[in-house]
């Protein structure tokens, strides 16, 4: 079973690959030299663009499963729905 | 439009997600450096070995124990002690970035890497690098 210090480090993992991967992207199809390029080039970079969106999903959805893998150490500790401390963590 | 300040610089790169390599050496690119990344410590230690990078951004924890961020850190100050190494890492990593400080890491970057953050730490190192080769003629 892995720490929780291991699934933070996942989830930081995930976020950092959303994080870099949006900066490039978003970077790529603002250069206001785009709209000179030839058909055929603009062509690639609006499907590496695709591509990186695809990208997006998948990094997105590893967040959530290393979200998930976290919320049983959280509940362990405090109450799903009072948000409270655990009694046994408090004696 | 993004500013060539890496231009004539070379960038290494150290992440164990292959992902975040390619994000960072296009995102480098863009800015004019010249790029190499390393996916593991082992790969990390023999790519220094055969260039000589002015900055290099090192990820602390890797999946593979055997060689860490640290180990790479000490690898590059032995063999190029003039480059400037920026660790990244997490927040619950202070002990570490305090040890690598103490080995020689310039400054440290925390995950994830925001675009302001990582602009404002190069353009700082950049200006530091070319202000020093201006002094040595």
């Amino acid at each position: 079973m892995s720490t929780l210090k291991e699934e933070f480090h996942a989830l930081g993992n995930w976020h950092n690959k959303i994080s870099m991967g949006s900066i490039v992207t978003r970077e790529m199809l603002a250069d206001p030299n785009l709209i000179k390029l030839p058909h055929e080039e603009l062509k690639k970079i609006i499907a590496k663009a695709v591509k990186t969106m695809g990208q997006f999903e998948q990094f997105i959805s590893g967040a959530d499963k290393a979200a998930e893998k976290i919320k049983p150490f959280v509940y362990e500790k405090l109450g799903r729905d009072t948000e409270i401390p655990q009694r046994r963590d408090i004696l | 439009m993004t500013d060539k300040i890496g231009k004539g610089l070379i960038i290494f790169i150290l992440d164990d997600e292959k992902d975040t390599c390619h994000f960072a050496k296009e995102f480098f690119i863009k800015r004019g450096f010249e790029v190499y990344t390393a996916s593991s410590g082992k790969a990390a230690v023999n790519t220094i070995k055969k260039i000589k990078p002015d900055i290099a951004l090192l990820d602390i924890r890797l999946a593979e124990k055997e060689v860490t961020g640290l180990d790479v850190l000490k690898s590059i100050k032995e063999k190029h002690p003039a480059c400037c190494c920026v660790m990244v890492t997490y927040m619950d990593d202070e002990e570490i970035i305090k040890q690598a400080m103490e080995m020689g890491a310039l400054d440290y970057l925390k995950k994830p890497l925001m675009p302001l953050e990582i602009e404002k730490t190069i353009k700082k190192i950049v200006k530091k690098i070319r202000k020093g080769a201006k002094q040595n003629g």
